[in-house]
């Protein structure tokens, strides 16, 4: 009884299915993607971003106030240990800052001063680089910062990647040896292995710089000398990042192209007589699918890899601007670092998902199965 | 009319692996006429779809072609180089249908730039997406399916439309012989019903010449097939016309098969539906005799310790020694 | 079990990287009970090169840099696995026993999970670390721990959710345990070698993330580990005067040490997930 029951059931609902799907048709002809499902998959994000760097803030801005130690009391002290300031000075700085950070205030009222801090990007002046503005140092960093992180993050996906999957159809020895060797040198610190590099090619064999990102003695501009120093300066740091994180993808991309190939489709397509190349490329693009959403986990860590490489290499990014303001417990510096650096984090992560939206036609029409 | 377009002798393939070797298609021998379709039955596990793939020359990766011929016009499957098996034989000749899995599709092409994909491969020219279009749009709707199926994803179709859909890519070429693997276990009875319609016309209308059909519901094998072939593991034991085999089952296997069926009839309502005892045999060390000795209720002392001959009667055969000594 | 367990041991790979992982960790606790002073200034010249008597020379202040980094190994394990103890420990609560809750627990745990996840975890360790006057061995190791159990959390959390539609599950729910019992009772130990990769990950991530700030001057403030010895490399140049026995070993250690283990898992992975075996 209970058999006729789901038999009838099952008819029913894949007769309506298909005049469901017959009715999509009719109407949705030629649209390329019906936009409900993936404007709400966009907000969702969204949502999560802002949640997410909302949580940050607030734990940046609590945990000051959870140590024994007053912001404000180093703060002057580090000032007043400067040559040359009169008591005058640190009084009317003092007073600035109070107004600014609200200290006199109770905790809530400085969390709603902290967040105008934070919406209108003004975080005062720099302690520890006095008197530079916070904003101004951090914004002059970050195009540096983004200039090794970017291109790293990007090649490495598409290196790592390749050779993951390379590696999963090749019984080739070459390739196997590069791909061990790629995830080996991802275990390594990245700074680590950017000394191993300064030492080979910088110190004994003397073909790029040790440190920092341009000859010292040309003026930051736009003009062609500038830009080449620069880019002499570029090679050993970027390449030691580059060459550490290409094996962040190697074994996901090889086990999900291993995993594709026994895959219904490829089957099925190789029956019908589809050359080995296109097979090949079939399953590389299937498996590079969930191979994309790990890339806001790998900007994340990379982020991090990246500030210390600066550091090491005195590259004016957010790193070495990091250490120095976390050197000289430069407070307003360290909130404005860590806003900017979360933020850019969490773009990029949006960035991700947007791209993968687009990618993935299964996301486009809504599907929500697995 | 009489033409062999399809000759298969002495067919073994085994898995081979950690767990060792299994036998799974072991010595069969088959011949499909031209108009010919043949349906193939059998339990789960009994080999059928390893011996699908191994007629088409494409099989899973464990499983290994071990011996015989396969000879499709002219063609021995697995003499050929692949590179000619892909060109000349692979959907000019014979096709396949796998069983509609939802994945049988690459689920982020369309089917219209899969089928696009395919020509491309295939002629080695270049195909855009709108000509592909318009050619898989004419055999899409000669077979009775709606073209605007082409512009969607796999996972925006259902189970029976994908099967459809999958068994009008497959004859796009118009091959020969089409191989079809389980096409309605999957689905529901109504879509059963349109995907067993659309097997009928492709036959009729001249897209394909002969089918070989492999399923295990025997009723709708008869339905659709002439002929048909019952397997247990890895050995054909019965063949003959539909309606013979059905009507009256001479093997043991199929006798019991056919009890074990769900009766549609009026009268039959009553009647107590029965199970083959035991379970099918582990075919990595099959036995020297008869592989249904353990579950036949006829077994004799023969049986165990040597493998029954083939009894030929007309268009009838029979591996079982019960004919043996008086005839069929 | 104890034939999985027998049957990884067995296998040759595992063997050769589970006894390099084991030499460095004998060097880490046996080793400064061997060597010198690690503090002892002036025991040799300055930055005498690698001698039978120094094994890995001398640096800056004439002290004996094999001792070091004994003594920064020990260190920098021990915040390695307090870390990572930790970290799979709340990853165990959120991702498994949250999870095994459901409903709107279950979400938001997972909100909670995701939101972690997207959080550079080493700036945030170095806005906390740089926050904190004085920074222990432990509390930095804690801290560690506290920003690593998100993707914990999140595999177990998959691993659980397939384990609970399984039948014995709703055997245990009509015994009458409470949740907490039944999962660190009856589905942990189904997850037992998943549990273990993780923690041999953990261990090794956090190894490499404590070296991270160490290098920057906000590891432990007491304490030496793998970390400070770089920073002191990069802090007196060491790299540009070519003192390549002062710089290479802590690094090395570190490359070997986390890659083995990650060889570990991998090795592991294989042999007990038959599906990821090339065909």
């Amino acid at each position: 009884m209970g058999q006729k029951f789901s038999r009838k059931s099952r008819e029913k609902t894949e007769e309506r299915r298909e005049n469901g799907i017959k009715n999509i048709l009719a109407s949705n002809k030629g649209s390329l993607f019906t936009k409900k499902p993936f404007t709400r998959f966009i907000t969702k994000k969204v949502f999560f971003l802002l949640l997410a760097l909302f949580f940050s803030l607030t734990l940046v801005f609590i945990i000051p106030y959870l140590t024994p130690l007053n912001p404000l009391d180093i703060i002057m002290s580090r000032l007043a240990a400067r040559p040359g300031m009169t008591t005058t000075q640190i009084e009317t700085i003092y007073e600035r800052y109070n107004v600014l950070f609200g200290l006199d205030k109770p905790l809530v009222v400085q969390y709603y001063l902290f967040w105008k801090r934070v919406l209108t990007l003004d975080f005062g002046v720099s302690i520890a680089l006095y008197p530079n503005k916070v904003m101004s140092l951090v914004l002059y960093a970050v195009p540096w910062t983004l200039s090794l992180i970017i291109p790293v993050w990007v090649l490495s996906f598409i290196l790592g990647n390749y050779l993951g999957s390379r590696a999963a159809f090749s019984k080739n020895k070459i390739v196997h040896t590069f791909y061990t060797i790629s995830v080996c040198l991802n275990a390594s610190p990245y700074y680590w292995f950017g000394l191993i590099l300064v030492y080979l090619f910088a110190v004994n064999l003397r073909w790029f710089p040790s440190s920092g990102a341009y000859d010292p003695f040309l003026k930051v501009s736009l003009n062609p000398k500038f830009l080449l120093s620069v880019a002499y300066h570029y090679v050993l740091p970027f390449f030691s990042l580059l060459i550490t994180s290409i094996g962040n993808w190697c074994t996901g991309m090889r086990a999900m192209t291993i995993y594709e190939k026994q895959s219904d489709y490829v089957f099925y397509s190789r029956q019908l007589g589809f050359t080995e190349n296109r097979l090949r490329s079939y399953a590389q693009r299937n498996a590079l699918l969930p191979q994309i959403t790990g890339l806001p986990i790998i900007l994340s860590s990379l982020i991090g890899q990246t500030l210390i490489v600066e550091y090491v290499f005195g590259w004016p990014g957010l790193g070495t601007l990091s250490y120095h303001a976390i050197a000289a417990i430069d407070y307003p510096m360290i909130q404005a670092l860590f806003l900017i650096t979360v933020g850019l984090v969490l773009i990029g992560n949006l960035s991700v998902d947007i791209i993968y939206g687009f990618i993935d036609p299964r996301i486009r029409t809504g599907y929500i199965g697995g | 009319m009489d033409k062999d377009l399809l000759l298969i002798e002495n067919l073994r393939g085994y898995y081979k692996g950690i767990f060792g070797v299994v036998r799974a298609v072991d010595g069969v021998s088959l011949r499909v006429r031209e108009g010919e379709k043949v349906g193939v039955a059998g339990e789960s596990g009994c080999g059928k779809s390893s011996f699908a793939q191994l007629i088409t020359g494409t099989t899973m990766p464990l499983l290994h072609y071990e011996g015989g011929a396969v000879r499709v016009n002219g063609y021995d499957i697995w003499k050929i180089s692949p590179e000619v098996l892909r060109k000349e034989v692979k959907c000019k000749l014979i096709s396949y249908v796998p069983q509609a899995m939802l994945n049988s599709l690459n689920p982020v092409k369309k089917i219209k730039e899969f089928i696009a994909d395919m020509l491309r491969e295939r002629t080695g020219c270049r195909y855009s997406v709108k000509n592909a279009r318009k050619v898989a749009a004419q055999h899409f709707e000669r077979l009775g399916l709606d073209a605007n199926v082409l512009d969607l994803y796999p996972h925006e179709l259902s189970g029976g439309m994908v099967q459809r859909s999958i068994i009008a890519i497959s004859t796009i070429a118009s091959p020969q012989l089409l191989i079809m693997d389980e096409p309605t276990s999957a689905l529901d009875v109504s879509s059963q019903k349109k995907v067993i319609k659309m097997m009928i016309d492709i036959q009729r209308k001249g897209v394909i010449k002969s089918l070989v059909c492999i399923a295990h519901d025997l009723s709708a094998l008869n339905q659709l097939c002439d002929r048909i072939v019952i397997m247990y593991a890895g050995k054909f034991v019965e063949s003959g016309e539909g309606d013979d085999v059905t009507g009256n089952p001479l093997h043991p296997y199929t006798k019991a098969l056919m009890g074990s069926l769900l009766p549609l009839e009026k009268e039959t309502k009553y009647k107590s539906l029965s199970s083959i005892p035991g379970v099918v045999p582990d075919l990595r060390y099959p036995s020297l005799g008869c592989r249904f000795y353990d579950r036949c209720g006829r077994r004799m002392k023969i049986c165990k310790v040597e493998d029954p001959p083939e009894i030929i009667k007309g268009k009838r055969i029979v591996k079982c020694w019960i004919y043996k000594k008086g005839g069929l | 079990m104890s034939g999985r367990v027998e049957l990884l041991l067995k296998n040759k790979k595992l063997q050769v990287y589970l006894g390099i992982a084991i030499i460095i960790i004998m060097l880490g606790l046996v080793g400064p009970f061997f060597t010198r002073d690690p503090s002892k200034i002036l025991v040799g010249g300055i930055y005498e090169s690698p001698s039978s008597e120094f094994l890995l020379g001398t640096d800056m202040a004439g002290r004996d840099i094999f001792a070091q980094l004994c003594n920064a190994i020990r260190d920098s394990l021990m915040v390695g696995i307090i870390a990572g103890f930790s970290a799979v420990g709340i990853a165990i609560i959120i991702g498994g026993v949250l999870a095994y809750k459901g409903g709107i627990i279950d979400e938001g745990a997972n909100v909670i999970t995701n939101v972690f996840l997207t959080l550079p975890q080493l700036v945030i360790l170095m806005v906390v670390a740089s926050l904190l006057g004085k920074r222990s061995l432990i509390i930095v190791a804690i801290l560690i721990g506290l920003f690593s159990w998100p993707w914990m959390a999140r595999s177990i959390r998959s691993q659980l959710l397939s384990l609970k539609e399984r039948k014995f599950v709703d055997l245990c729910r009509i015994s009458g345990k409470s949740d907490f019992v039944i999962v660190v009772k009856e589905i942990l130990p189904n997850m037992l070698a998943y549990i273990f990769l993780l923690l041999i990950i953990g261990i090794s991530s956090a190894v490499i993330v404590e070296s991270g700030i160490s290098v920057l001057g906000l590891g432990p403030t007491e304490g030496f580990t793998l970390g400070k010895m770089l920073n002191l490399v990069i802090r007196h140049e060491a790299v540009q005067q070519g003192i390549w026995w002062y710089f290479i070993p802590p690094g090395l250690v570190l490359v070997v040490f986390t890659g083995s283990l990650l060889m570990i898992t991998a090795v592991i992975d294989d042999v007990l997930n038959p599906k990821t075996r090339e065909i």
